[in-house]
C-alpha cells in the first residue's frame, strides 16, 4: 500500500504512536527455542503495549506435526516461564488466540504453496491488506531452500501490500558464504525487504550510543585521535557452551561474538555523523567506517590477534571443565572460546588511535561495553609523587548488564595533603528512568512492522564485516594450538602482552 | 520505606525552610551501606500540581505511582484551601518509593505538598522556587487552568517549561469556551501549553486524517464540503471544536459566517465547507465524540463520504464508502481517556505543540466573530 503520509496537511503536529499496519507475521521455525523464548514473550509484551496493528495474525510454520490447539498449548506453556505469566491470564489468551499452525518441510514447495492459500484466505475473508512479515527463526542451513521456495510460492511479493523478512544471525558463514546467500535472497526479495537481525542493536543501550554522540554537544569535540588514545571494547560472557559444543565447534567467538556484536559497537561507536536518524544514513556511514578498517596483513597479524580457549577452572565456588572436556567437542578442536585483537581506522578522526576488541566465554563476569581512554593531560604540574597518583581519564559506555554510563576523572583527596585519586561518576539507567527497558526483539518486531530498517545490518555491511575477520578465521586455521586460559579468568596471558607491548593494559572490570 | 509502590502519605510536617534538609536526612537513612533495602533516588523532571478542591487531593495522590514510574522525580502539589482563608503555607513531604524493577533497586522520589489558604497565595512562588530541582525540567500541571496570572507569579512562570492543562470537555455556554480558549491562549504566552482534552482527541485526529493519506489525499481534502461533528451529552463541546479548528487551521480554511455550532469557511481555492458541531442523543460511556461524518464533492463523478464512528469497545471505526458502496473500513483504537495515562505521555513532550495552539486560536476567532473581536476573553 503506497501510502504517502508526509504529503497529508492533518498529519502535521500528530504524534505518531509507531503503530503498525495490519499485517501477517509468519515465524518460520515456529517450534524451536527462539520463538519459545524470545519471539513469542516480546509479541505478548507488544500486544499488551497495544502496539501490535488491531488486525495482526501469527502463523507458525514448522516440521512437525502439530495442531493449533497444540501449539498454542506449547506458547501458553512458554509464556509462564520466560514471560511470567499465570495460568488463565486473560490477555495472554486473547493474544494466543492469534496464532495459527501450519505445518509443512521448508525444503518442499507445496507447504509454501499451502501457506499462500492460507494467506490469501486469510485477509480476502477480513478485508486486511496482504502486508506480510516473514521471520526465518530456523537453522541458517534453511535460509537458502526457505528463500527459494517462498519465492516460487508467489510470497515473494503481493500486490495488494508489503512483503517483508526478517533473517536471523548468522549471515553466512564466512565472506564467501555471505556473498552466496545475499545472492540467493537478492534473487528473491529486493535489498529494501531484507531485515537482517542482530539483537545487539535492538538493546536501548546501544541505541543510546547514537544518542550520547549526537544528542549532546560536549562529546564530539573529544570523539577523535586529539584527545583519544585508545578504545577497548569487551564482549564478556561467564557462559560456556552449555551443552551446544556441536554447534560452537562450526561457529566458534570470531562468528559468534566478533563478526556481529563487536563490529557493530565498533561501527556505532566510530562511525562519523550521519545526516539524519534514517535507515540510508546511518547504515551509509557505519558501512563508510567499517570500509576505513586497515586491513590485518599476514605479516603483523601475530601481533594483533590473540586467540584462547578455556581450560579447567573454577567461578564462583564451582569447578568448570575445559572447552575440549565439552560434549560434541573434538579432543584436538582449534575453535577459539576468546579472541583479543587490535584494529585501526585509516581516517582523518581515528588514524593511529588503536581500538582493542576482546570477547570470550567463561570469562569472570558478564559484561559487555565500550571503554574510551583520554590522553593524559599535556603537563603534570603537582609534583613527582602525584605523577603516579594520576590515572588517565575513562569514559565508559556500558551496554550491560549494569547498563549506564560512567566518567573517571581525577579529584584531590580531602585534606592537608596534595594527594590525588581518581574517582568515577555514575550515570546508571536505573537511576534516571525507573521503567524496565524492552526487550531487543520487541523494538526490532515493530520496526520491522513499521518498515524501519536503522537498526538491522544491511547486505554490504554484513559483507564488510565478514572482510574486516576473515583474515583472523583464516589465521585461526592454521594453528595447531591454542592459547589456554582458566575458565573464570580473563583469558590468555597472550591478550595482556597484546596491550602491554603498547604500554597500555586491558580495563579491570 | 517499603518495596511495594505505595504513598507514604500525609508523611511528616516540616517547615519550609528545613525541606532539603529534611529529604537529605531520609536520603542519609535510606542509602545508608549497610542497609540491604537501600534505594535509587531518580530525578527527571520537577512536577507542581495546582488543585483547589479537596475531593482532587485523594485522585492526584492515586495517580502518583504511575507518574513516578515512567517519570521519575519531585512532585509538589499545591493544595489552595478556600475553606481556611487566613491559613498561611505549611509543607508535608515525603519520598515515594517504585518496587525494585529495572536493576534490583527501589527507585524514590521526593513528594512534597503544599498547602494554603487564599491569604498564603503570594507567597507560593518564594515557596515553590528554592524546591526546583535545578536544571531539570518544571511541568506544571493544573488540570483546569488554575494558572496564577497575577504579577507576583511572573519569577515562577519564567521557570516553567510547560503547562498541562486538562480543559473540561463540555462548556454551558459558547461564551464560557471562548473565555476558557481566551485564556489557555494567554497562559501560552507565558510558556509552552498542552491540554489533555486535546491529547484524547489523538485517536480522532488520526482517524480523520487517515481517508486523507493516499496518493489523491490532497485533491479529496480540497473537495471536502461539509463536516458533521456528532458528541455525546449537552452543552458546548470543547472536543468538537477543537477539531473544527485543527481543521481549519491545517487546511488554512477562513471562518465566513457562522456561530454557536454552524460555521461556513472558505478553502483557499475559494470553496465553502460547512462544519456542524451537534450533541448527540447517543452518549457513550466516557467519549466525548460520537461521529464525524464528511462530504466530499464528487470526484470523478462519484461522491464520496468518510465516517469515523465510537464503537463500545476502545475503537473508532472509519468507514469510506463511494455513491452508497463500501470501499473500506478500517479500525482506530482509542481508549477512554485515563488521566494518569494522558499526563504520563504529556510529560514526555517539552515541544511547542503549535497545531494545537492554532486550534485553539481558530475556535477562539470562531466563537468571538461578530462580538467586535475584543471580547473580555481573559
Ligand atoms: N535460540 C536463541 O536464543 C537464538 C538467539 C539468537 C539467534 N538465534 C538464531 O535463530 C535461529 C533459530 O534458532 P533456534 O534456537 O530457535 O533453532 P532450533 O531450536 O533448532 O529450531 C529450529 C526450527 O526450525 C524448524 N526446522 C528445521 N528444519 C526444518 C525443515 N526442514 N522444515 C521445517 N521446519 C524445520 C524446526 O522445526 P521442527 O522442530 O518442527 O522440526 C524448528 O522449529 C538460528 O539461526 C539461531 O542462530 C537463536
Amino acid at each position: 500500500m503506497n501510502t504517502i503520509i508526509n504529503d497529508n496537511p492533518l498529519r502535521q503536529g500528530m504524534r505518531l504512536k509507531r503503530l503498525p499496519q495490519p499485517c501477517t507475521l509468519i515465524i518460520l521455525g515456529a517450534t524451536g527455542d527462539l520463538t519459545k523464548r524470545k519471539l513469542i514473550p516480546a509479541l505478548f509484551s507488544l500486544f499488551k503495549q497495544e502496539l501490535l496493528p488491531q488486525q495482526f495474525r501469527i502463523i507458525a510454520f514448522a516440521r512437525r506435526p502439530k495442531t493449533t490447539a497444540d501449539f498454542v498449548a506449547d506458547m501458553r506453556q512458554g509464556l509462564q516461564e520466560f514471560a511470567g505469566i499465570a495460568v488463565n491470564d486473560r490477555q495472554a489468551e486473547q493474544f494466543l488466540a492469534l496464532l495459527h499452525y501450519h505445518q509443512g518441510d521448508f525444503t518442499e514447495i507445496e507447504p509454501h504453496r499451502q501457506l499462500a492459500g492460507v494467506l490469501q484466505r486469510y485477509e480476502a475473508e477480513n478485508g486486511v491488506p496482504a502486508n506480510r512479515l516473514f521471520y526465518l527463526a530456523t537453522p541458517p542451513s534453511q535460509y537458502e531452500a526457505i528463500v527459494q521456495n517462498l519465492g516460487a510460492a508467489g510470497l515473494a511479493n503481493s500486490n495488494n501490500g508489503w512483503t517483508r523478512i526478517i533473517i536471523e544471525k548468522p549471515f553466512g558463514h564466512d565472506l564467501a558464504s555471505a556473498m552466496q546467500l545475499s545472492g540467493v535472497v537478492g534473487g528473491v526479495f529486493r535489498e529494501e525487504q531484507i531485515y537482517r537481525i542482530d539483537h545487539y542493536l535492538g538493546k536501548e543501550t546501544v541505541q543510546n550510543i547514537l544518542v550520547f554522540r549526537f544528542a549532546n554537544g560536549i562529546f564530539e569535540p573529544v570523539w577523535n585521535r586529539r584527545y583519544i588514545d585508545h578504545v577497548q571494547i569487551t564482549v564478556a560472557e561467564t557462559l560456556g557452551v552449555e551443552g551446544r559444543g556441536r554447534f560452537y565447534e562450526e561457529t566458534g567467538i570470531i562468528r559468534d561474538i566478533m563478526q556481529n556484536h563487536i563490529l557493530q559497537l565498533f561501527s556505532l561507536f566510530a562511525m562519523e555523523p550521519p545526516a539524519a536518524f534514517d535507515a540510508t544514513a546511518v547504515r551509509d556511514e557505519k558501512v563508510k567506517v567499517l570500509k576505513a578498517v586497515k586491513p590485518l596483513s599476514p605479516e603483523d597479524i601475530d601481533r594483533k590477534i590473540v586467540y584462547g580457549q578455556y581450560a579447567a577452572g573454577s567461578l564462583l565456588g564451582k569447578d568448570l571443565s575445559g572447552y575440549l572436556q565439552e560434549e560434541g567437542v573434538a579432543p584436538d578442536s582449534i575453535t577459539a572460546t576468546y579472541i583479543a585483537m587490535k584494529l585501526y581506522i585509516d581516517n582523518w578522526r581515528w588514524a593511529g588511535v588503536p581500538f582493542y576488541l576482546r570477547a570470550g566465554k567463561r570469562l569472570p563476569k558478564r559484561v559487555t561495553e565500550i571503554a574510551i581512554q583520554f590522553r593524559e593531560a599535556p603537563l603534570q604540574i603537582f609534583g613527582v609523587a602525584a605523577r603516579d597518583e594520576i590515572a588517565a581519564n575513562v569514559l565508559t559506555l556500558k551496554i550491560q548488564p549494569d547498563e549506564g554510563i560512567s566518567l573517571k576523572f581525577d579529584s584531590k583527596v580531602p585534606g592537608p595533603g596534595g594527594n590525588i585519586r581518581p574517582v568515577t561518576m555514575d550515570f546508571r539507567y536505573g537511576t534516571s528512568f525507573g521503567e524496565t527497558p524492552p526487550d531487543a526483539y520487541e523494538r526490532l518486531l515493530l520496526d520491522a512492522m513499521i518498515g524501519d530498517s536503522t537498526l538491522f545490518t544491511r547486505a554490504d555491511e554484513n559483507e564488510r564485516a565478514w572482510e574486516i575477520i576473515t583474515p583472523a578465521l583464516e589465521h585461526g586455521q592454521k594453528l595447531s594450538v591454542l592459547p589456554q586460559y582458566s575458565a573464570g579468568s580473563w583469558g590468555p596471558a597472550e591478550a595482556e602482552e597484546l596491550l602491554k607491548r603498547d604500554r597500555r593494559a586491558w580495563r579491570r572490570l | 520505606m517499603t518495596g511495594r509502590a505505595e504513598l507514604q502519605f500525609p508523611g511528616i510536617s516540616v517547615e519550609l525552610s528545613r525541606i532539603e534538609q529534611e529529604f537529605r536526612e531520609i536520603w542519609k537513612q535510606t542509602t545508608d551501606s549497610s542497609n540491604p533495602d537501600a534505594v535509587l533516588k531518580a530525578s527527571t523532571l520537577n512536577l507542581v500540581i495546582t488543585c483547589n478542591t479537596p475531593d482532587r487531593l485523594p485522585v492526584i495522590f492515586q495517580h502518583v505511582p504511575e507518574l513516578t514510574l515512567h517519570h521519575p522525580g519531585r512532585i509538589i502539589i499545591v493544595y489552595i484551601d478556600r475553606n481556611n482563608p487566613s491559613a498561611q503555607i505549611t509543607a508535608t513531604i515525603t519520598a515515594f518509593c517504585q518496587p525494585p524493577r529495572y536493576d534490583g533497586k527501589q527507585i524514590c522520589c521526593e513528594l512534597v505538598s503544599l498547602e494554603t489558604g487564599p491569604a498564603g497565595k503570594r507567597y507560593l512562588p518564594g515557596a515553590l522556587l528554592p524546591l526546583l530541582l535545578p536544571d531539570l525540567p518544571v511541568f506544571l500541571w493544573t488540570p483546569n487552568n488554575l494558572v496564577l496570572h497575577s504579577p507576583a507569579f511572573s519569577n515562577f512562570h519564567k521557570n516553567i517549561e510547560r503547562v498541562i492543562l486538562h480543559s473540561p470537555a463540555s462548556l454551558p455556554t459558547v461564551k464560557a469556551l471562548y473565555e476558557m480558549a481566551g485564556a489557555i491562549l494567554k497562559t501560552a504566552e507565558m510558556s509552552k501549553v498542552s491540554d489533555m482534552t486535546w491529547a484524547a482527541l489523538t485517536g480522532w485526529r488520526e482517524a480523520i486524517a487517515g481517508f486523507f493519506d493516499g496518493q489523491n489525499g490532497p485533491e479529496l481534502l480540497r473537495n471536502t464540503s461539509s463536516i458533521d461533528i456528532r458528541y455525546s451529552g449537552a452543552g458546548v463541546s470543547l472536543p468538537a471544536h477543537l477539531l473544527t479548528g485543527w481543521l481549519a487551521f491545517l487546511l488554512k480554511w477562513r471562518h465566513l459566517s457562522g456561530r454557536e455550532g454552524e460555521y461556513t469557511f472558505i478553502t483557499p481555492q475559494g470553496r465553502p465547507v460547512v462544519v456542524c458541531c451537534k450533541p448527540d442523543g447517543k452518549a457513550i460511556h466516557g467519549k466525548e465524540l460520537v461521529a464525524v461524518t464528511i462530504n466530499l464533492e464528487p470526484v470523478n463523478g462519484d461522491s464520496l463520504v468518510f465516517t469515523a464512528e465510537q464503537g463500545a469497545e476502545n475503537e473508532i471505526t472509519t468507514i469510506a464508502k463511494k455513491d452508497d458502496q463500501l470501499i473500506f473500513v478500517n479500525k482506530i483504537r482509542n481508549p477512554a481517556p485515563d488521566e494518569a495515562h494522558l499526563l504520563c505521555a504529556e510529560l514526555d513532550n517539552l515541544y511547542e505543540d503549535k497545531v494545537y495552539l492554532g486550534a485553539v486560536q481558530q475556535v477562539y476567532k470562531l466563537l468571538t466573530a461578530g462580538t467586535d473581536g475584543k471580547a473580555e476573553i481573559y
